[in-house]
């Protein structure tokens, strides 16, 4: 683990030093988590709720971390897991089917203010939503964060031949569909 | 001494106005810089710690820096940095070009916007742990003694309405005991008052079934139901009849 990482780690499970550590994890790694959240989630307020309780998981869960696996590890697999949690609930309380929530995102992805079709850049985003949504998240984290494959398998607890084939998959669809549309 | 006469000679014949020039030495040299010298320069040879007097010389730095090293410093720092995620990202760039070659063509920045100052002010709501107030938790002792009182309500209500119902069971069920069963529970005494009241001057003596072919088709092809429902409609209360007499 980074040593900085460690240094925290020692500083939020000191009672008198908790809070300042975690606000330094804040600090550190907000930005790429919440990146990691917005492209799963698509719309600002979905996504702040999802760090939101992200950040509480880790809050109450530091302490018993086990350190087998570096710190933003660990951060990036509580993300993942509550960005699908957000979403199958999201699914189930509007009774949408699969189909359904992904055109549902892809309007969340019209409806920003900045949207403009002729852009490759949001066509890449519409593109994205296609996907189902764990060959959204390992293209996400391949393709944005640039994550290695071995990173990846302990975030996602898959395979990286699976991880492999499920980016090769997901980029070669995308590509499809920005040359069709 | 002749040697140095020599020289002079020879220069007052090569440049006249030179050999008339005073020989003061123009350079300047730190104070006590010879008195310390031998010891400086053994000291760098074997490593020898030197007096006190000589340790402010030595602290001096003996290298030279280029100009403007330090000022640009931490830029080729970062560079060199930035180089080596590129070196990095190649990985991810050449992965890309094999399988989807147009997205290499394509912006990685983020489109979405985000709401000004969100990350500077961003906290998170924790859960606070509330004091003052005493929380009385409903469970423990009072949580049995509730489960038990909502066991035995269960099973009064079960026991009252077993006997409730096998009650109105025997007494609705009466009327469907078979004549068999009705006529078991009759005395002999009381069957034959019945035959002497209600049957008159009819002799039993000689009227057999065998003799008296009506009565013999009646009781012969006579249902149960049909002589219970005769018996039921002649006296009202079949034990009644039977009993009544």
């Amino acid at each position: 683990m980074h040593a900085d990482d460690k240094e925290l780690l020692l500083e939020f499970r000191q009672p008198e030093t908790k809070e300042k550590a975690f606000t330094a994890i804040i600090k550190k790694y907000q930005e790429k988590l919440y990146w990691h959240i917005r492209r799963m989630v698509i719309d600002h307020d979905d996504a702040n709720d999802v760090l939101q309780n992200m950040f509480i998981k880790v809050w109450n869960g530091l302490t018993n971390f086990r350190e087998d696996s570096q710190l933003y590890t660990w951060l990036y697999r509580i993300a993942t897991n509550e960005s699908l949690t957000f979403l199958e609930q999201a699914k189930k309380r509007s009774s949408v089917s699969l189909s359904d929530l992904e055109s549902g995102l892809a309007n969340k992805v019209v409806a920003d203010k900045n949207f403009d079709a002729n852009r490759l850049e949001w066509k890449l985003q519409l593109a994205i939503q296609q996907l189902p949504e764990k060959q959204r998240v390992v293209f996400n984290l391949r393709y944005y964060d640039e994550m290695p494959y071995e990173e990846m398998s302990r975030v996602l607890e898959t395979s990286e031949g699976a991880l492999k084939a499920s980016y090769h998959h997901a980029a070669k669809k995308i590509e499809d569909y920005i040359k069709n549309n | 001494m002749a040697n140095v006469h020599n020289i002079l000679e020879e220069l007052m014949q090569a440049a006249p106005a030179v050999a008339n020039l005073v020989k003061n030495n123009p350079y300047t040299v730190p104070m006590g810089y010879f008195d310390g010298l031998a010891e400086n320069i053994l000291e760098k040879v074997v490593g020898r710690q030197l007096p006190e007097q000589n340790i402010s010389v030595l602290k001096q730095p003996s290298y030279s820096v280029p100009n403007g090293y330090f000022e640009g410093l931490a830029n080729t720092i970062l560079a060199k940095i930035y180089t080596a995620n590129q070196q990095k990202n190649k990985e991810v760039f050449q992965e890309l070009e094999h399988i989807a070659p147009l997205l290499n063509t394509i912006s990685k920045q983020n489109v979405f916007s985000v709401p000004d100052g969100y990350f500077s002010g961003l906290r998170i709501n924790l859960p606070s742990e509330k004091k003052g107030a005493k929380v009385i938790a409903f469970g423990g002792s009072m949580r049995k003694w509730v489960t038990y009182a909502a066991a035995a309500s269960v099973l009064f209500i079960v026991s009252v309405t077993s006997y409730l119902y096998v009650n109105q069971h025997v007494k609705r069920t009466g009327k469907s005991l078979t004549i068999e069963q009705r006529l078991a529970t009759l005395k002999d005494e009381e069957i034959l008052n019945y035959l002497k009241n209600d049957l008159g001057d009819y002799d039993f003596n000689t009227a057999t079934p065998a003799e008296d072919p009506d009565i013999n088709h009646l009781l012969i092809n006579a249902s149960d139901a049909e002589i219970e429902r005769y018996l039921d409609t002649e006296s009202g209360s079949g034990e009644e009849t039977i009993k009544g007499i």
